[in-house]
């Protein structure tokens, strides 16, 4: 079988077929283990489901954990969230105006 | 004095609740957060970075802060919602600072995203707490929605602008059933203190003293504020006034004419 192309943390990267979530996280976050939270295709698995959850091609995968945020938002002089290179991308904008479901 | 506050069932002793946003280093947090006395603390959920050493949870636990995790920088529903469920599973906490932005120069909430995402986690059974404007009937409506309190903003953050709206802070204090925070906007100790002499239960702030030129000395002016407003609140000021009102009797007074 030939390599997936997969999304993490908003960089490509080919990986072997039957790699897992875990995988990914460990070689993502490797020493820093604790207070992690994962996003596969802007859904959260839980850290119990990583090692059973294999990745297909294309799947977006984004590791998160904890960093210094105060009262409100990014600073005012930060750029648009989208030129911001740390903010995870969790999912498509909504077209419209959708009332939330989930 | 023995006056706690009481948020999302958790009783708390200090009514200021600091961010971490904007410190220089965390050992200038760490000792912010202890000077400030604050029991809770907020949180930012971004990507993993390899490279970083030491963590802000670590200083939290140092400190025995409750990380209350936000959603600063979404700007829709769907990503704030999300990234609550991100901070529940990363730090097994149902709290989430629920912050839902316009856009990013003056990042006020976007109202109509916010109150979708509110109703939304609290029926997944978060303790909802918005950041939202200061606006009474939007702090009505997600009092009604379930949330565990109100945050309405007194100045744009990071603006240091102060409460630039107080009679409608008056307005959201007066109906509100659920605790209302001052979030955003605080300068200085004196923004602190008037939030809570106008009724608010407490104050969340995070520039103010994260980028103060000594943010351990304006974390203790803040904790001080934040009583003293708080203490004044309950005291009962004397009513403004035009004019002069002495507080000497004139009766008894001596005739002290020359001859």
């Amino acid at each position: 079988m030939s390599e997936l192309t997969v999304t993490v943390g908003g960089q490509q990267r080919t990986v072997p077929p039957g790699t897992t979530l875990h995988d990914v996280v460990t070689d993502v976050a490797g020493a820093q283990p604790r207070h992690l939270a994962v996003a596969l295709n802007g859904e959260v698995v839980p850290r119990s489901a990583w090692p059973a959850r294999t990745l297909a091609d294309g799947d977006r995968v984004e590791v998160v954990t904890a960093i210094q945020g105060g009262a409100g938002g990014p600073h005012p002089h930060a750029p648009p969230p989208d030129a911001r290179p740390d903010a995870p991308h969790l999912a498509a904008r909504p077209a419209a105006h959708p009332r939330w479901s989930s | 004095m023995d006056d706690p506050l009481t948020l999302a069932g958790r009783t708390l002793t200090s009514r200021l609740i600091l961010g971490t946003g904007g410190a220089r280093s965390f050992e200038e947090l760490e000792a912010a957060l202890t000077a400030s006395g604050a029991e809770v603390a907020t949180v930012a959920l971004r990507r993993v970075d390899p490279q970083a050493r030491g963590s802000v949870t670590d200083v939290l636990e140092r400190c025995g802060a409750q990380v209350l995790p936000n959603t600063a920088g979404c700007y829709t529903a769907h990503d704030a919602i999300v990234t609550a469920r991100l901070a529940r599973e990363a730090f097994a906490t149902d709290w989430v600072k629920l912050e839902v932005i316009a856009d990013g120069r003056t990042l006020l909430p976007e109202a109509v995203e916010l109150l979708d995402a509110a109703e939304a986690l609290v029926d997944e059974g978060f303790q909802v707490l918005p950041y939202t404007n200061d606006d009474p009937v939007l702090a009505r409506r997600l009092e009604e929605l379930g949330c565990a309190a109100v945050m309405p903003l007194g100045a744009p953050i990071g603006s240091g602008g102060g409460i630039r709206n107080p009679a409608n802070l008056e307005l959201i204090v007066e109906r509100a059933g659920v605790p209302v925070i001052l979030d955003a906007g605080i300068g200085t100790a004196s923004d602190a203190a008037r939030a809570m002499e106008l009724g608010c239960d407490g104050v969340l702030l995070a520039s103010a003293v994260t980028r103060a030129e000594q943010p351990a000395a304006m974390a203790e002016a803040m904790r001080h504020a934040v009583s003293a407003g708080r203490l004044a609140r309950t005291a009962g000021r004397i009513p403004e006034q035009r004019y002069a009102d002495p507080s000497t009797t004139e009766s008894g007074r001596p005739d002290l004419s020359p001859r």
